[in-house]
C-alpha cells in the first residue's frame, strides 16, 4: 500500500503534480519540519511493516536533502479558508484527543497487569506510572522539533543495528566480542542462546550494570520467552547470513530492513544505544524494540516494560519489569535473592510469580468473609421489593411535588432525548440497509413468488417502523421545545453575545459527562460475562474499538464532506490550488487516506 | 417495622437508615428535620450530597472536590438534564447558601425518578470487577463536538493547507492503530491473570481472581483499602435493606414537607413572570443544538419513509399478479401456510430492529458485567453436581462473548457498509467536479482490494 507514495514522487517528471511536496525545498529553514510532517500521512498504511518502511521513506525525506523537490509554487496555494479548516482541524484534534485519553486509560491498565504478573518480590511495592508527559504529544497539533529529533535517532539506531547485525551474522556462532560495536560486552550466554533477553537490557541503565549481574540475571531467564514470540519465524535466521557492509545506512538495508527480526537485530544493536544516546535513550529504547513498534514510537513508549509483552513472550519471568525495579538492587542482586519481601499479610505465597502461585493465591481470610457476606447482601437486596403502602406513599409525594413545576414534564427529559438520539441515528443505518436488501436488484432477475412477497412485507415493516420513529421524533421534538420554553427567553440568544459566559455553557454542555448504561435500578450480584479464550476475549474487544472507530470516521467523513464539497464545487480556489485540494480531498474522502489520485496536466487535450 | 409506634420515633431511624445506604459523607437525620424548615446553614451540605451523589452517576470515578458554586451549577443542570421542574430551585444563588428545603426536595425527587439509590448501590459493585461493558451506548470515544462550537475555543493558526488534514488523518489512523495494540496486549494479560488464578476464588462460579483481587495479594497496603470498601458497601447494603420497610414513613414526612412549602408561597405569594430563571446558562444551548439534531433526523427519516413507500408501491404491483395466481393454483389452505411461512422469515429478519426497540433493549446486552473466564470444557466435565448445576445456572443467567461478538460484527459491516456508500457518493461529486478542469487528466488510484475500509483493522488483528 504505501509503495503508492514514492512510486508517485518518481513519476513527477510525467504528472504535473500538485503535490504540497513540490513547494518544501523552496523554504529551506522549514525544509526538515515539512518532510517530518510528511512522514506521517505515508506512515499510515496498514501493517506494521508499511510504517516501518514509511519510516525508511520519511528517513530519506530527512536526510536526502539534495534528491528533495525544486519548489516553486506559493505555499499560500494550498491554504483552507480559515473558518472551514479550523473546524476540521478542530474536529480532527478532538479525534486525537480521544484517542489518547482512550490509550492513557488502556496503558493504566496495562501497568497494573504487568505489575501482577511479573516478580512480585522484586518490584517496589507501588511502581510509579512514568513518563506520562510523554502522552501530551500525542494531542499536539504540530510536529515538533523533538520528534524530529526522535526520528532522527530512530533512524541512526536503525542504521547502527544493522550494522551490528550484519556483523553479528557473519559470526552468527560466535560471541559477540568481534563486533567493536558491541566489543566492550561481556560474554554472555544470553546473548549467544536468546539474544531476545536482551530486552531487559533495554533499561535504562544498561550501562552501568555490571557483567555479573547481567549473566546473572540472564542465565535464570528460561527460553520460553524467545520461543513463544510470535516472531519466532525469523526470516533471517533461516536465510543465509547476508553480508551486510557496516557503512550501509538504513535506506539501502531498506529491504532487509522490513524483516528485522527481534532475535537477529534487536539485541546487537542494544550497546550502542546505550552507549551513544545516552541523553535520549527513552526514545532510542524504542527503536531497539522488534518489529511492529518501530513505527508507534510513541505509543509504546509509555508501555515501559519490554518488547516481550508485546511479542507474546512469556514475561512472567524474572527481571522484565525491570524498567520499574530499582535498577541499584536489581544489579546488585537480581532476581534471585528476593531483597525486599512484601510484608505478607494472610496467606500471601512468598515466591514470586503470578503463574507459579496464582492458582494457590488465597486472600486473607477477612476479606473472603467480607466478600461472602456482600454477596449474599446483594441477593437479597435484590429479592427486595418495594411495600404497596411506600410506592403509593412515594407516587402521591411525587405526583403533588409534580404539581408545583412550571410546566408539566414532557414525555421525554433531555437525557432521554440525548440516548435516543444516537440511537435513532443507529436505527436509520440499520432500516436503509434493510431497505437495500430488498431492492430490485438484490432480488435477481426472477424472484420467486414467495421471496417477492416476503420482501414486500418486509418493506412494509419498516415503513411502519419508520412511522413509529417519526411520531417519537415528534414528541422528542416537542419535549425539546417546552424545554427551551422552560428556559427563559434572555438565554436563547446566548450564544450572540459573548461576554465571557461561554464558559459556563461549556462546562453545562460538558460537565454531566456519560451515564452508566443499563439498568442500574435492579440491585443484585453482577451479571456476569463467560469468555472462554483468549481470542474470544481479543475478538469481542476490537470489535468494539472497531465499533467505536468506524463511528468516529464517519462522524469525521460527514464533516469533511459538507466542507470540502462545497468548496470544490464552488470554484472559489485559484485553478492551481483547486487542483491539489481534489487530490487531497480525493484522498480524504474516498480513499481513507491510503491513496492519492494522480492529475495529469495535459496540454494537448482539447478542454 | 412496629407498627404500633408513633411515626415520628421511627422516622429518624429511618431517614439514618437512608442516609447510610448512601455513599460519601452521611447526613444525620437532625439535617435533614433542619432542612425541613429551611434553615440555610445546613444548605451547603445537601448541595455537597447532591453534587456529590449525581457526579457519581455521571461518570463517577475520583470526584474532585469542588467550590460551592461549581456544585450548585452542576446539580441544576444535572436537574434540568433529568426534567425537574421546580422554579424556585433554579432560583436559589449560586453561592449555595440558601435553600434547604428546596434541596431536600429535589432529593427527594431524585430517589423517586431516576431511582438513585439503587442506581448508586449497583455502581459500587464495578469495583472488584474486570469489568466489560457489551453495549455502545457510551462508546470509548465520545460523540464529536461539531466544529461550530469548538471553533471559537480553539486557537489555530490560520495558516492550514489541506494537507494539514491529511497529515492529521495519518496521525489519526496511527493512535488508533496504537490503540489496538495496546488493547489485544491488555486483553493477553487480562487473560493470564484469569487463568492463572482458576481455581482460587471462592465464589465456585466465578473462579478466579480479578486484577484488583489479585493486586491486594501483591500490594498489601492495598488490600486494607479494598476490604474496607468491601466493608463498606456490606453496611450500605444493610442500611438499604433496613430502609426499604420504613420507606413509606419517609414519604408521608415528605408530603408534610411539601405542604410547607405551599402555605410558604401562598403566603409570599410569589414574585412574577419577570423573575424566572437568573441561572439562565443552564444547558439552553445544547438544548437548541438537540433540536437541531432532532430536525435532521427527522428530515432524513422522512426522506427515508417516502422512500420505503415508493418501493412498496413498485413491489406491489410486481408481485401482485404472481400472487394472485399462485393462490388460484395452491388452493386456499397451502397458500395460507406459506403466507404465514414468509411472515416468520421476515420477523426474524427484522428482529434486530425490535430489538433496537427501547423496551427490549433494556433486557437486551447493556450495561457493566463482571468478566469471567470459562474453559469450555467446564461445562461438561463431570464435576460435583453442585458445583455444576450452579455454574450451568450461572452461565445460562449470564452471557457469553460470543454472544457479544455476533452482535458487534453485524453492527461493524453496518459501518462498513454505510461508511463505503459515504465514499461512494462523494467519489462521484469529486469527479463530477475533476471533470469541470481544463486539460487535466483525473486518474483515480488503482483498486486494490474490495475491503480496504476493514484492512487497517484486520491485518494488524492478525499479527
Amino acid at each position: 500500500m504505501i509503495h503508492h507514495f514514492p512510486d508517485r514522487t518518481r513519476k513527477r517528471g510525467l504528472a504535473r503534480d500538485l503535490s504540497h511536496r513540490d513547494k518544501k525545498g523552496a523554504r529551506s529553514g522549514e525544509g526538515r519540519s515539512r518532510a517530518g510532517r510528511l512522514y506521517r500521512p505515508l506512515a499510515f498504511a496498514g501493517d506494521p511493516k508499511s510504517v516501518r518502511l514509511s519510516l525508511l521513506c520519511a528517513e530519506r525525506l530527512l536526510r536526502g536533502g539534495s534528491r528533495r523537490l525544486p519548489g516553486s509554487a506559493s505555499p499560500a496555494l494550498l491554504m483552507l479558508p480559515a473558518g472551514c479548516a479550523q473546524r476540521l482541524v478542530s474536529l480532527f484534534t478532538q479525534a486525537l484527543e480521544d484517542c489518547t485519553e482512550q490509550r492513557t486509560k488502556l496503558q493504566q491498565k496495562l501497568q497494573q497487569c504487568h505489575a501482577l504478573l511479573g516478580d512480585w518480590n522484586s518490584q517496589r511495592e507501588n511502581p510509579i506510572p512514568e513518563d506520562s508527559k510523554n502522552e501530551k504529544h500525542d494531542v499536539e497539533t504540530e510536529p515538533s522539533v523533538e520528534e524530529l529529533k526522535e526520528l532522527e535517532l530512530l533512524n541512526k539506531a536503525l542504521e547502527k543495528a544493522l550494522r551490528v547485525r550484519s556483523k553479528f551474522r557473519q559470526v552468527p556462532c560466535e560471541t559477540i566480542k568481534v563486533s567493536e560495536a558491541v566489543g566492550k560486552k561481556p560474554v554472555s550466554h544470553a546473548a549467544l542462546e536468546q539474544p531476545a533477553s536482551n530486552s531487559k537490557e533495554k533499561v535504562p541503565e544498561t550501562a552501568q550494570m555490571s557483567p555479573v549481574s547481567r549473566k546473572l540475571v540472564s542465565s535464570k531467564k528460561p527460553t520460553a520467552y524467545m520461543l513463544k514470540a510470535p516472531y519466532k519465524t525469523d526470516v533471517n535466521v533461516k536465510r543465509p547470513p547476508v553480508k551486510i557492509p557496516a557503512g550501509w545506512s538504513s535506506r539501502r538495508a531498506k529491504v532487509p530492513g522490513k524483516k528485522l527480526s527481534p532475535a537477529g537485530v534487536a539485541s546487537p544493536k542494544l550497546k550502542p544505544q546505550a552507549k551513544t544516546a545516552e541523553g535520549s535513550r527513552e526514545k532510542v529504547r524504542v527503536a531497539a524494540e522488534p518489529g511492529l513498534q518501530l513505527g508507534f514510537s510513541k505509543c509504546l513508549r509509555r508501555a515501559t516494560a519490554s518488547p516481550s509483552c508485546i511479542d507474546g513472550g512469556d514475561f512472567a519471568e524474572t527481571g522484565l519489569l525491570v524498567s520499574k525495579v530499582d535498577p541499584v538492587g536489581e544489579a546488585l542482586g537480581g532476581p534471585c535473592p528476593p531483597r525486599r519481601d512484601p510484608p505478607t499479610k494472610g496467606m500471601m505465597p512468598p515466591t514470586s510469580t503470578l503463574q507459579e502461585n496464582g492458582s494457590s493465591l488465597k486472600l486473607p481470610l477477612p476479606y473472603q468473609k467480607a466478600f461472602t457476606k456482600y454477596v449474599r447482601l446483594l441477593e437479597k437486596s435484590q429479592d427486595v421489593k418495594t411495600t404497596p403502602e411506600a410506592a403509593v406513599a412515594k407516587s402521591h409525594f411525587l405526583e403533588k411535588l409534580q404539581a408545583t413545576f412550571f410546566s408539566p414534564t414532557p414525555a421525554f427529559t433531555p437525557t432521554e432525548v440525548k440516548q435516543e438520539l444516537a440511537h435513532l441515528r443507529d436505527l436509520h443505518l440499520l432500516i436503509s440497509q434493510h431497505m437495500k436488501a430488498e431492492s430490485p436488484e438484490a432480488l435477481g432477475e426472477n424472484p420467486t413468488w414467495d421471496r417477492e412477497y416476503e420482501s414486500l412485507v418486509t418493506l412494509q415493516v419498516l415503513q411502519e417502523v419508520v412511522e413509529q420513529l417519526l411520531n417519537k421524533v415528534h414528541q422528542m421534538r416537542e419535549a425539546m421545545v417546552s424545554h427551551t420554553e422552560f428556559l427563559p427567553p434572555a438565554s436563547l440568544c446566548r450564544g450572540d453575545h459573548e461576554d465571557g459566559d461561554n464558559d459556563s455553557l461549556c462546562f453545562c454542555h460538558a460537565s454531566l459527562g456519560e451515564r452508566a448504561c443499563g439498568d442500574l435500578d435492579l440491585l443484585g450480584p453482577a451479571p456476569l460475562l463467560f469468555y472462554s479464550s483468549l481470542d474470544e476475549l481479543k475478538d469481542m474487544e476490537a470489535l468494539k474499538l472497531q465499533v467505536a472507530m468506524l463511528n468516529q470516521k464517519l462522524q469525521i467523513q460527514t464533516a469533511m464532506e459538507t466542507e470540502l464539497i462545497p468548496l470544490l464545487e464552488s470554484g472559489c480556489l485559484s485553478e492551481s490550488s483547486r487542483t491539489s485540494v481534489i487530490r487531497a480531498a480525493y484522498s480524504l474522502l474516498c480513499e481513507g487516506g491510503e491513496h492519492v489520485p494522480i492529475l495529469v496536466k495535459d496540454e494537448e487535450l482539447s478542454s | 417495622m412496629n407498627r404500633q409506634r408513633p411515626a415520628s420515633a421511627c422516622l429518624p431511624a429511618a431517614i439514618a437508615a437512608l442516609s447510610l445506604s448512601l455513599p460519601g459523607s452521611h447526613v444525620s437525620p437532625e439535617t435533614f428535620r433542619q432542612a425541613k424548615f429551611d434553615q440555610p446553614q445546613v444548605s451547603a451540605t445537601f448541595w455537597k450530597l447532591l453534587y456529590y451523589l449525581l457526579k457519581q452517576i455521571h461518570g463517577g470515578g475520583q470526584i474532585e472536590s469542588a467550590d460551592p458554586g461549581t456544585q450548585v451549577r452542576f446539580v441544576k443542570c444535572a436537574a434540568l438534564n433529568y426534567g425537574y421542574r421546580r422554579l424556585k430551585f433554579y432560583q436559589l444563588p449560586t453561592d449555595g447558601s440558601e435553600g434547604s428545603r428546596e434541596l431536600l426536595l429535589a432529593f427527594s425527587w431524585f430517589l423517586c425518578r431516576i431511582a438513585l439509590m439503587e442506581k448508586l448501590l449497583t455502581l459500587s459493585r464495578l469495583k472488584l470487577w474486570d469489568e466489560a461493558t457489551v453495549c455502545m451506548c457510551n462508546p470509548p470515544l465520545k460523540c464529536l463536538q461539531d466544529g461550530k462550537s469548538l471553533a471559537s475555543e480553539l486557537h489555530i493558526k490560520d495558516q492550514t493547507d489541506v494537507q494539514y488534514l491529511q497529515w492529521l488523518n495519518g496521525r489519526l489512523k496511527l493512535q488508533w492503530r496504537s490503540c489496538h495494540i495496546e488493547q489485544q496486549e491488555q486483553c493477553k494479560l487480562l487473560h493470564k491473570v484469569h487463568s492463572y488464578t482458576v481455581g482460587s476464588h471462592s465464589d465456585p462460579v466465578i473462579g478466579h481472581f480479578s486484577v484488583i483481587e489479585v493486586d491486594i495479594g501483591r500490594q498489601p497496603d492495598k488490600y486494607e483499602q479494598l476490604l474496607h470498601f468491601v466493608e463498606s458497601d456490606c453496611s450500605r447494603l444493610e442500611a438499604f435493606l433496613k430502609w426499604k420497610p420504613m420507606e413509606p414513613l419517609y414519604w408521608h414526612w415528605m408530603e408534610t414537607v411539601l405542604d410547607m412549602v405551599t402555605e410558604d408561597t401562598q403566603k409570599q405569594n410569589m414574585c412574577g413572570e419577570d423573575c424566572l430563571l437568573p441561572g439562565n446558562d443552564l444547558g439552553c444551548h445544547s438544548a437548541s443544538r438537540i433540536i437541531e439534531e432532532l430536525d435532521k433526523c427527522k428530515k432524513d427519516l422522512m426522506t427515508l419513509c417516502q422512500e420505503l413507500r415508493e418501493r412498496r408501491t413498485l413491489r406491489k404491483l410486481a408481485c401482485y399478479g404472481k400472487v394472485r395466481t399462485r393462490r388460484e393454483k395452491q388452493g386456499e389452505e397451502d397458500f395460507c401456510t406459506a403466507i404465514r411461512k414468509v411472515q416468520e422469515i421476515v420477523e426474524l429478519k427484522l428482529s434486530d430492529l425490535n430489538c433496537n426497540n427501547s423496551t427490549c433493549r433494556i433486557n437486551k446486552l447493556h450495561g457493566p458485567y463482571r468478566l469471567v473466564f470459562k474453559r469450555k470444557c467446564l461445562k461438561e466435565s463431570k464435576m460435583d453436581t453442585i458445583r455444576t448445576a450452579a455454574l450451568t445456572k450461572a452461565i445460562t443467567e449470564g452471557i457469553t462473548a460470543t454472544d457479544v461478538i455476533s452482535d458487534l460484527k453485524k453492527k461493524v459491516e453496518r459501518l462498513k457498509a454505510e461508511l463505503k456508500h459515504r465514499q461512494e457518493e462523494d467519489r462521484q461529486k469529486i469527479h463530477k467536479v475533476a471533470k469541470g478542469l481544463d486539460q487535466v487528466l483525473f486518474i483515480p488510484p488503482m483498486k486494490r482490494q474490495k475491503a480496504k475500509i476493514g484492512a487497517e483493522f484486520g491485518r494488524v488483528h492478525h499479527i
